[in-house]
């Protein structure tokens, strides 16, 4: 007996295409295959003739040729921009560097705020290439002059933004116009101590002296921005926010360098973070009874902090300036009032000295300037010693320098009018005295050499 | 110069078709030729067999002369993608069948008892095979009577049966053309079978009864 697969199939075999319809179907697939030929690689040609004057293209791309195109991708986009980033003027990656990575960079920048932070990041990087150069002796006149350029439109370009930002948000503008400067006055005198080198170096070499381009750029961006910063003065919680901001950033930095950093360089930056705290302290107190002289204060102690992140960011900056040019050391009122107690001191001995010395001056109208003088001094002094006393310390300080400049005053008007060795001894003779050699020794001996 | 904005698009055709480099590296001027060849061949070969099979399922010749037409054209489609069919014979069936249910779910042809049956169906156990087995069923069943009542149990078992018995096709690789596992597949088979079983003899017994009414 046959199966009932077997016979089912038997069955169903009867049920197939007639011939015409197997014809039609036939003829209607070749007609297709035709109307959608095969590329000689089998692919699809019509797709791409069929969009040759469409908007895109169609690329096929195989296994091999993805490895390549993916590892071309990678090198340019992340290889050169990578290495772009440590290169120098006259590199050939340096227009990837500052044509590509910068701006690029410059896009995570949106607010006002960043931008005008990212374009002194800017400045300052071309500034520090500049110094990167002028270290390896590859800094051409060429290089400067277009350093110079870059650094005047990035500063064109910060006051550009702060003047917009200032429409806005006069604040915000004032407070970046605060940290602008004080980066320009970070890097005014780090140039100028390197500037001094080649100073020097010029004149032991002979070579005439020429203005360096960059710092002049620097200083004319610093003097516009002074001009621009005016008697502008934020707000005492602005700055006071931003301080803060900036002291943390400033601690994790020192806390990053403090291992690398020299025995000196740890004790003078917490001498600098001292003075800050105790500025910040100051001025909370200071602003119970005026707040605009506290703003004052700490809008300095912002650009002190600014230029200490400087400090500690920038290893040549490190190199090359000692933090006390940079961020000079800000004394406690304990202390400049030891420091006026010193002053008052070596004033006092000035004064003695010309009291002393004034005994050998003749000559007509001088004595008399001299006593009147010494009585205007007698008042300073006085006035310093009771200010010492009292603990004000900046009438002690006025008072003492003013002493101070009469006294040098006094002095020169001795040594102009004091007769000379011989003056003395033809002096002497006409007297019939004899002459000792105390009395002409004590006649030539100038009033420093005293001192 | 007319300047035009463009897009991309990128086409990587060689991720998963590993096997056919050979073949696109070797005398790509007879590989048109080849595809073509091999293609037409296929239509010869399964033309017939696709056809039957569509016939089964749908019961409407026109509609299963079409979609033999629409298996083939899809399958030269991928080819021109720059796909290689290793084996048309799986290839053809398993477009074939996607678009008989595209057609199914088109026309809404199911009936409401077929959707009962078809939402009642469990995955079934092997216990179930074994209360008569597909051996037994079949040889009580007449073959010719079952080709004649096919196109009339349900579509989820008539595919199946389709497959095992119109187009030879071992429960393995029916499984994988339908995507269920080969005891699903096994289970359908045999309740495909005891259903067109009853429809025949429910249908003799219907001759039967019209037999003597006209004899009284």
């Amino acid at each position: 007996m046959k199966s009932f697969e077997s016979e089912l199939k038997k069955y169903t075999e009867k049920t197939r295409l007639k011939v015409s319809e197997r014809q039609e179907v036939r003829e209607r697939i070749l007609a297709f295959m035709e109307y959608h030929p095969l590329t000689k690689s089998g692919g699809d040609v019509s797709m791409e003739h069929a969009f040759v004057s469409e908007p895109f293209w169609v690329m096929r791309l195989n296994k091999k040729v993805m490895r390549y195109v993916g590892g071309a991708f990678i090198f340019l986009m992340i290889v050169v921009p990578f290495v772009a980033e440590r290169a120098m003027p006259g590199d050939i990656l340096y227009a990837v560097k500052t044509g590509i990575n910068e701006p690029f960079q410059s896009q995570f920048a949106t607010s006002p705020y960043e931008k005008i932070e990212f374009e002194t990041r800017l400045m300052e990087r071309r500034i520090a290439e500049a110094r990167v150069l002028a270290s390896k002796g590859e800094l051409t006149d060429e290089v400067k002059s277009h350093i110079a350029e870059t650094v005047k439109a990035h500063s064109s370009t910060v006051q550009q933004e702060i003047a917009s930002l200032r429409e806005a948000d006069a604040e915000s503008a004032a407070i970046a116009q605060i940290a602008f400067s004080s980066s320009l006055e970070a890097q005014s005198v780090v140039l100028g101590a390197t500037s001094e080198d080649v100073i020097t170096l010029a004149m032991d070499s002979g070579t005439e002296e020429v203005e360096d381009p960059i710092l002049s750029a620097v200083n004319e961006a610093q003097s516009v921005a002074s001009r621009e910063q005016g008697s502008t003065t934020p707000s005492f919680d602005a700055l006071m926010a931003r301080i803060e901001l900036q002291t943390t950033r400033a601690y994790e930095l020192y806390k990053s360098i403090k291992a690398s950093a020299t025995e000196e360089e740890v004790k003078d930056i917490d001498r600098r973070f001292s003075d800050v705290n105790r500025i910040i302290e100051e001025s909370k107190d200071k602003k119970l009874s005026d707040e605009d002289v506290a703003a004052k204060d700490l809008a300095l102690t912002l650009k002190q902090v600014q230029k200490l992140i400087l400090f500690m960011t920038d290893i040549d900056v490190r190199k090359n300036v000692a933090l006390n040019d940079l961020v000079p050391v800000v004394l406690s009122k304990g202390e400049r009032i030891e420091v006026a107690r010193e002053e008052s001191r070596v004033v006092g001995e000035m004064l003695r000295e010309v009291t002393n010395t004034m005994v050998d001056v003749h000559a007509d109208g001088v004595v008399e300037k001299i006593q009147h003088t010494l009585a205007e001094t007698d008042v300073l002094m006085l006035k310093a010693s009771t200010a010492i006393d009292i603990q004000d310390v900046d009438t002690a300080e006025t008072s003492l320098a003013q002493a101070r400049v009469l006294a040098l005053d006094m002095q020169a008007l001795i040594e102009q009018h004091a007769p000379t060795a011989e003056e003395g001894r033809d002096i002497e003779l006409e007297e019939g005295e004899p002459v000792t050699d105390s009395a002409t020794s004590t006649s030539t001996e100038s009033p420093s050499e005293t001192q | 110069m007319k300047e035009v904005g463009f897009s991309t698009v990128i086409v990587y055709n060689d991720f998963h078709m590993a096997e056919e480099k050979p073949q696109r590296k070797t005398g790509q001027g007879s590989t048109v030729g080849g595809h073509e060849e091999r293609f037409l061949k296929a239509f010869d070969e399964y033309a017939d067999a696709l056809f039957r099979h569509a016939m089964y399922r749908l019961s409407d010749r026109e509609r299963a002369v079409e979609i033999v037409h629409d298996t083939f054209t899809k399958a030269w489609i991928y080819v021109r993608g720059g796909h290689e069919i290793t084996t048309y014979k799986p290839f053809l069936y398993k477009v074939l069948n996607n678009l008989i249910i595209d057609e199914y779910r088109r026309r809404k042809e199911l009936s409401l008892d077929a959707i009962l049956a078809e939402e009642g169906i469990d995955e079934g156990t092997f216990e179930e095979l074994h209360e008569g087995s597909v051996e037994e069923l079949t040889f009580l069943l007449d073959a010719k009577r079952a080709s004649e009542l096919l196109s009339e149990v349900p579509p989820v078992y008539r595919e199946v049966l389709t497959f095992r018995y119109v187009d030879g096709l071992g429960p393995k690789e029916i499984a994988e053309l339908i995507e269920e596992t080969e005891n699903v597949v096994s289970v359908r088979i045999h309740r495909g079978l005891k259903i067109l079983k009853d429809m025949i003899v429910t249908r003799e017994n219907e001759i039967q009864a019209n037999r003597t009414k006209k004899h009284i």
